[in-house]
């Protein structure tokens, strides 16, 4: 028995039995419609604007401190068409004046007196012998005025800055005859 | 070694909030030639931040002492510094010899002009003065001492070497 022969006996006997029905895949009968698969990007911000100051570092001449630049650099993300967009903003800041105001004051140093300490406890015990308080050096011809300053024990002493001499040993020694028993001796 | 040296003076000081510098010269009685101070110079936050550790250098030895020196009318024989970090600053912009000299302790040295090393590299004592204590030099070399020694004791003969900076001190205290 051929394969045909095997056919045509199966379809006389199933002929009638099997009923074809159709049936709808909506029963309200909706149109199809038919959406685009394609899909548009939306560029979004994640930061806001970046603000970035720039410094002048300076080199100087001692080579401690080199200069730097700062510069920033942002590539965005590369996507079909489209980036990300990012303002930046960069500000300038100047490096520090290298002249700063100098004023001279040649008037008000002058009228400073000059200080000498007591120098008493250097000098031997055998010479010392009845000296107070010893000043050194100090020039005899420029002093216009002097004062002891009685809580450090030192002497100031205003100079006539056009005279001149050798210097010399300022000393105070007591002298019971006067009041107050002290006297200023040169040596 | 000049018979009648003149000597130079200058400091840069900070208060933590700002910097400023002065500089006496004066002559071998201690009578003042030529005196000079800065203003203050404050940096900014920004700038403390940018700068970090080297603002206070370039402050120092740029702004102010550049500044300062190069408005000195004088030229002194030495520089006598407040801080040992200006010597090298000082020197260089000067050309001249810087020295720092502090006071101290000890008991005199045999003479004026007696210099003894100490253990630290570029210190000396120095016995300046016929009476008093030694001083604590401090050069940029050797040979630095001795050319230093011989101007300070021949200044020393007529004045105090270290009392300039206190007058320094009080013309600064009067400004503010």
């Amino acid at each position: 028995m051929d394969i045909k022969s095997v056919k045509e006996g199966l379809r006389r006997l199933f002929l009638g039995r099997v009923s074809v029905k159709a049936l709808p895949l909506w029963s309200d009968r909706e149109d199809f419609s038919v959406r685009s698969a394609k899909r548009t990007v939306q560029v979004l911000r994640l930061r806001p604007p970046v603000s970035v100051a720039k410094a002048h570092f300076t080199a100087w001449n001692r080579g401690t401190a080199k200069g730097h630049r700062l510069e920033l650099f942002i590539s965005p993300p590369k996507a079909k068409g489209r980036s990300l967009a990012l303002d930046c903003k960069v500000f300038g800041r100047k490096g520090f004046n290298r002249k700063v105001k100098v004023s001279r004051y040649i008037k008000r140093i002058s009228s400073l007196p000059q200080m000498r300490p007591n120098l008493v406890s250097y000098v031997d015990k055998e010479k010392k012998k009845g000296i107070m308080a010893l000043f050194y050096p100090v020039i005899e011809e420029c002093v216009i005025k002097s004062a002891l300053e009685k809580e450090s024990g030192s002497l100031y002493v205003w100079y006539n800055p056009s005279c001149n001499g050798p210097p010399k040993v300022l000393c105070l020694v007591p002298d019971p005859g006067k009041r107050p028993p002290l006297a200023w001796r040169w040596l | 070694m000049p018979d009648t040296p003149i000597l130079g003076y200058i400091t840069v000081d900070s208060d933590g909030e700002g910097f400023r510098g002065a500089a006496l010269v004066v002559d071998h009685r201690g009578i003042p030639l030529d005196f000079r101070y800065t203003d203050t110079v404050s940096p900014t936050r920004l700038e403390r931040v940018l700068y970090g550790d080297a603002l206070e250098i370039y402050v120092r030895e740029e702004v102010i002492l550049g500044s300062l020196l190069d408005a000195v009318e004088e030229s002194p024989h030495i520089w006598i510094c407040g801080d040992r970090h200006l010597l090298g600053p000082v020197s260089q912009r000067s050309k001249g010899l810087a020295v720092t000299l502090e006071g101290s302790n000890r008991n005199s040295l045999d003479e004026p002009g007696a210099l003894s090393p100490m253990p630290e590299e570029g210190y000396y004592l120095l016995q300046v003065s016929l009476m008093g204590p030694p001083y604590r030099l401090s050069v940029l070399s050797v040979p630095d001492s001795a050319k230093a020694a011989s101007i300070l004791v021949a200044a020393g003969a007529t004045m105090d070497v270290l009392e300039p900076f206190n007058r320094i001190e009080r013309a600064i205290e009067s400004l503010e």
